[in-house]
């Protein structure tokens, strides 16, 4: 089937939901065949296939943040390398966050797809390698200064020339991973996917053959961006404004502000982020990339859920912001949180700005923070040097027809809670409290998603300790009427001790949220409180029979009941 | 220096049909001619986006503006510009 004759909207269909399909075995792959937690568990990773030009025309349900972001890095990558240099069997590797990516740790491996001796596309896997070096174990350095301290940062470079290892790049970033045998079968759960997606790519060039796959994925990008423009015309004409903050940004204790007009004019929509701070010293600071996918992710959130996520539904939202500040970090300045924290707060100022204009589509503010906690140290059980990525959900913001989620990834993420079982029996620690948090959520008409809280207790002789989090100083604001989110915390508790504290009183941390390479001893405990979403409406318009089974459950104490929504029993 | 349009396609190409005349594109294509060695970092005088290789390059007053593709360039006029005069 080569003629153009035969590209119909059912075909266009078929052909849509084959890319997805084939994001979605890649993903399926990685999750099998990864080593860390965060891959096998998280699912922090997405997946992702392009055309040569760079544009984006499939992904799946994957994190928003690296689907935003992933045309820019292919797009550097073909651009820097350019079309010529790749050869069938080649994979290249790239982390630059200043060529491209999102911050250091997520890693993206890209393959050409070669049919009848030309380049048709290309297929991707974007995932955050849990450890990469650097100042701190787990490669989340919350006090870093600069990009040369969050790991070792490569440039789009081949790990693979025509399906053979290209060695000596391999032994240099095996080589500046603490953990280097985990990297090898995390990369190579990544490449495998790629593998899997060339297989059946070429399926689909052989069926339909290559130029009708080109048309259709051309006609896709184009029918996605006619419908977001449609979409974007729904929305009234105007000028909203919103803003929010990091609550410090780990090296000094201030807040960095980020300031956004976003401006709807007809069919399309300019996000300018240029009224945001200077770029912060500590490593809040969100690349270009991170501040586009935010903004991205906003509009989508308000938008068809039906839209064909590719780079076409893109192509409406102009992005402009002044490189040097946190909304644009400039080199050398660090942006590890950028990406984890940074950016739900941008995507939620995005909702925010909107609010004002389509407030029936609009939720209130999330918990925003991944609640990053990273660990490291010698396993007792087996003698070997572990270290882990771990995250942890917090509650999500209520709408206007739903309460929050509770306890989910911020929505930049879409990744998954590690269950205690698995963090038990892979780590030296014992779980002696993990549940959600009573009276976070904010009151509302629609109550805010709660978030949660987990105790953990050193079982080894010594596990050190790294934290970046966020919304523990300030909170999850409701909307039109909506309480605010329970603020989160990170606190500690010695052994011997008889209360938690946090780790500023307890170790002289500068950010009681935000702090690296603290080493815990056997029998100390960490309490990880995630924050909760907002609230939407007025709680007193809140349905008696819901308060009933927010009592029944637990997640409204008999004493917020009565003061936020003049429950009697 | 090549004037040939790039391979690749930087974020916000635009595809609007609204014809504004003040937004006509007037720039031309150059490749940034750094060595590979050289880590510079250019960034778009509009989207503050770092730019790879293909520069969109507007001769304004003397002055080179660099823009990733003609579409930042057509927006620094009809949306950047008339902010600035306004404020001025």
């Amino acid at each position: 089937m080569s003629s153009m004759d035969g590209i119909d909207s059912v075909n266009l269909s078929v052909i849509n939901n084959a890319l997805i399909n084939i994001c979605r075995e890649m993903g399926t792959a990685m999750m099998r065949t990864s080593y860390s937690p965060i891959f096998n568990e998280g699912l922090d990773f997405s997946c992702v296939i392009f055309n040569r030009r760079g544009e984006m025309i499939g992904q799946a349900e994957f994190c928003p943040t690296m689907l935003g972001s992933a045309q820019y890095a292919v797009s550097w990558t073909i651009e820097e390398l350019g079309l010529e240099s790749f050869e069938p069997g080649d994979v290249v590797i790239h982390n630059d966050p200043y060529r491209g990516q999102c911050h250091m740790p997520e890693h993206m491996v890209l393959k050409p797809v070669f049919f009848e001796g030309a380049i048709w596309g290309f297929v991707a896997n974007i995932a955050h390698v849990g450890e990469i070096g650097g100042m701190a174990p787990g490669s989340f350095a919350a006090d870093a200064t600069e990009v040369y301290q969050e790991g070792l940062r490569l440039p789009p470079v081949k790990v693979m020339r025509r399906g053979e290892y290209v060695k000596d790049v391999w032994k240099i970033i095996l080589s500046n991973h603490r953990t280097p045998k985990t990297s090898w079968g995390d990369l190579h759960a990544m490449i495998g996917s790629l593998s899997i997606a060339e297989t059946r790519l070429l399926e689909m060039l052989k069926r339909y053959g290559a130029s009708y796959l080109t048309e259709a994925s051309d006609r896709l990008l184009d029918y996605s961006e006619r419908w977001m423009r449609e979409e974007i015309r729904e929305i009234p004409n105007g000028v909203y404004r919103a803003r929010d903050c990091m609550e410090d940004d780990g090296v000094t204790d201030q807040p960095v502000w980020f300031r956004l007009k976003l401006v709807v004019r007809d069919d399309e929509v300019i996000a300018d982020w240029t009224g945001s701070d200077p770029q912060a010293r500590g490593p809040v600071n969100a690349t270009f990339v991170v501040t586009a996918a935010a903004s991205y992710s906003g509009l989508l959130h308000l938008t068809s859920n039906d839209i064909p996520r590719n780079s076409g539904c893109y192509r409406p939202i102009r992005i402009v912001t002044k490189p040097g500040t946190v909304v644009n970090v400039r080199h050398p300045g660090p942006s590890v949180g950028g990406n984890t924290e940074t950016h739900p707060h941008l995507q939620n100022v995005v909702v925010a700005a909107l609010s004002q204009a389509i407030p029936e589509r609009a939720a209130a503010a999330e918990g925003a923070s991944g609640c990053n906690f990273l660990f490291a140290g010698v396993h007792p059980d087996t003698g070997e040097y572990y270290t882990n990525y771990h995250i942890d959900g917090s509650g999500w913001g209520a709408t206007a027809f739903h309460d929050g989620d509770a306890a989910l990834c911020p929505e930049n993420g879409n990744c998954r809670n590690t269950p205690v079982e698995v963090l038990e029996t892979k780590f030296p620690w014992l779980t002696l409290e993990y549940r959600l948090r009573p009276d976070s959520g904010g009151p509302g008409r629609y109550r805010g998603g709660l978030g949660s809280s987990r105790v953990l207790r050193v079982l080894a002789r010594e596990i050190t300790v790294s934290a970046l989090m966020d919304r523990t100083k300030t909170n999850a604001w409701g909307l039109f009427g909506g309480g605010k989110g329970a603020r989160g915390g990170i606190f500690v508790k010695r052994k011997g001790d008889s209360r938690f504290r946090t780790f500023s009183e307890a170790f002289g941390t500068v950010s009681d949220s935000k702090f690296t390479r603290v080493v815990l001893e056997r029998g100390d405990e960490v309490m990880i409180q995630s924050p909760g979403g907002g609230g939407y409406g007025l709680p007193e318009e809140r349905l008696r029979e819901a308060v009933d089974e927010d009592l029944r459950q637990g997640w409204v104490s008999p004493g917020l009941a009565h003061e936020a929504y003049g429950y009697e029993p | 220096m090549s004037r040939r349009e790039p391979a690749t396609l930087g974020a916000g190409r635009s595809r609007t049909k609204r014809g504004r005349g003040k937004g006509e594109p007037m720039g031309r294509w150059e490749k940034n001619t750094a060595k590979w060695y050289e880590q510079t970092m250019l960034y778009c005088e509009l989207c503050g986006k770092i730019i790879p290789k293909n520069l969109w390059i507007v001769d304004e007053e003397g002055e080179a503006l660099v823009f990733c593709n003609p579409g930042c360039e057509q927006l620094y006029r009809d949306y950047r510009v008339p902010a600035q005069e306004r404020n001025a």
